[in-house]
């Protein structure tokens, strides 16, 4: 009875704990294969959710929903063993947006951290990302998708690259 | 403070008699104490998650010295904000304590220090888990199912045990210890971790060490009575 105080320092995960990794996307050229390439203004939203994915939580409104950068990290869901993207290319231009949707297959295993964090889950074996278009246009702003890394067991790699 | 003044004058007085009466000389009583911790026993009818049986026992061999043991045997289920787990086993104290309380007259309670080295075998059930989601977008925080087993698990630790015992009736004592663990071996479940262990409580990430405690109501069985010599009673005034 003495031991089940719950504010130990044991109970809270540490930020520091490399808990379950994303998938990190790296945006390069379409030509010019080596060179980074900023994505404009990217919104990204898994196929079945409501919301968004939030870049960052310390901006206000529609900003935290997009991104301008050349590499972005994802969550995968662990409890299935396929997530699918909505990646809108200058999602805040209504005339200029373009949408392709991603569909990533993998396996996850879970591994025990510790009594705080619990678990965390990491992919293997992703499979090439599987690329359709919402209105079947083939209006596609992916040119090229290539997995570079298929085990996702740190967030800091680079697994993925996309040419645009 | 007078009044205790005036008994201890009056209970030295006491000893001074017995120093004359023969019929009267302080005598040491030595047997086998045996006994349960009630908290365990309390916990199994209130706690549906907790089932433990302990059962106490010291036998003395010198003015100060008792060899204690304890033996006993857990079954409980933890139920943390990320994993649940159960936790079946038994275990086996064995050590000795050092009392330091001079009794009078025919008493026979303790204030002890005592140490012990103890051996456990246990088994760890993986019950339930969460994922830790670096990013909760997702909204995955499920408890999953596992039910994974690990048999055969043993763990040797060492106790401090500070306590103490009183005669509540004739021979009928309880007591109550605080004991400090200190993991010496063991051996983990692949995969998963030793979070609690029969015996020795919760194990924390800091450090080999664990705490706990006891509340025993145990019952003493007269074997020997040994006389004191008078020098003792008058070394003591």
């Amino acid at each position: 009875m003495l031991v089940t105080t719950n504010c130990e320092k044991d109970d809270i995960c540490d930020p520091a704990t490399e808990t379950t990794p994303m998938l990190t996307i790296e945006f390069y050229d379409a030509v010019e294969t080596t060179i980074l390439k900023n994505v404009q203004n990217l919104t990204v939203q898994e196929i079945n959710s409501n919301e968004r994915l939030n870049f960052n939580s310390d901006l206000l409104g529609t900003p935290q929903y997009t991104i301008t950068a050349n590499k972005i990290s994802i969550p995968l869901k662990s409890l299935e063993l396929q997530t699918t993207y909505r990646l809108i290319f200058n999602a805040n231009n209504d005339d200029t947006k373009n949408e392709d949707i991603v569909q990533f297959n993998y396996q996850t295993q879970d591994i025990y951290l510790n009594r705080a964090c619990g678990f965390k889950t990491i992919y293997q074996n992703l499979t090439q990302p599987i690329v359709s278009n919402p209105n079947n246009d083939n209006l596609f702003w992916i040119n090229q998708m290539q997995v570079t890394n298929n085990q996702i067991n740190s967030s800091k790699d680079v697994h993925v690259k996309i040419y645009f | 403070m007078l009044k205790y003044i005036f008994s201890f004058f009056w209970l030295g007085s006491l000893v001074l008699m017995a120093q004359q009466d023969s019929t009267f000389v302080k005598t040491d009583r030595y047997g086998l104490r045996v006994g349960a911790d009630l908290s365990r026993l309390a916990r199994s009818f209130y706690d549906k998650n907790y089932q433990g049986l302990e059962v106490v026992g010291d036998f003395r061999i010198s003015k100060k010295i008792y060899l204690a043991a304890e033996i006993g045997n857990e079954n409980k289920t933890t139920e943390d904000a990320r994993v649940i787990f159960t936790t079946k086993g038994s275990y086996l104290k064995i050590g000795a304590d050092l009392n330091f309380y001079e009794n009078w007259l025919d008493m026979d309670n303790q204030i002890y220090l005592g140490l012990r080295y103890a051996i456990g075998t246990f088994s760890q059930q993986l019950d339930q888990y969460r994922i830790y989601q670096t990013n909760p977008y997702l909204g995955e925080n499920q408890w999953i199912a596992s039910g994974e087993k690990w048999d055969g698990l043993t763990a040797q630790w060492a106790e401090f045990v500070l306590g103490f015992k009183a005669e509540t009736f004739k021979n009928l004592y309880a007591g109550f210890s605080l004991r400090l663990h200190f993991l010496v071996t063991q051996s983990q479940p692949g995969g998963f971790e030793n979070l609690y262990i029969p015996g020795f409580n919760r194990t924390y990430n800091s450090g080999n060490f664990g705490v706990g405690f006891n509340y025993t109501l145990s019952y003493f069985i007269p074997i020997i009575k040994k006389q004191r010599t008078p020098k003792e009673v008058t070394s003591k005034i």
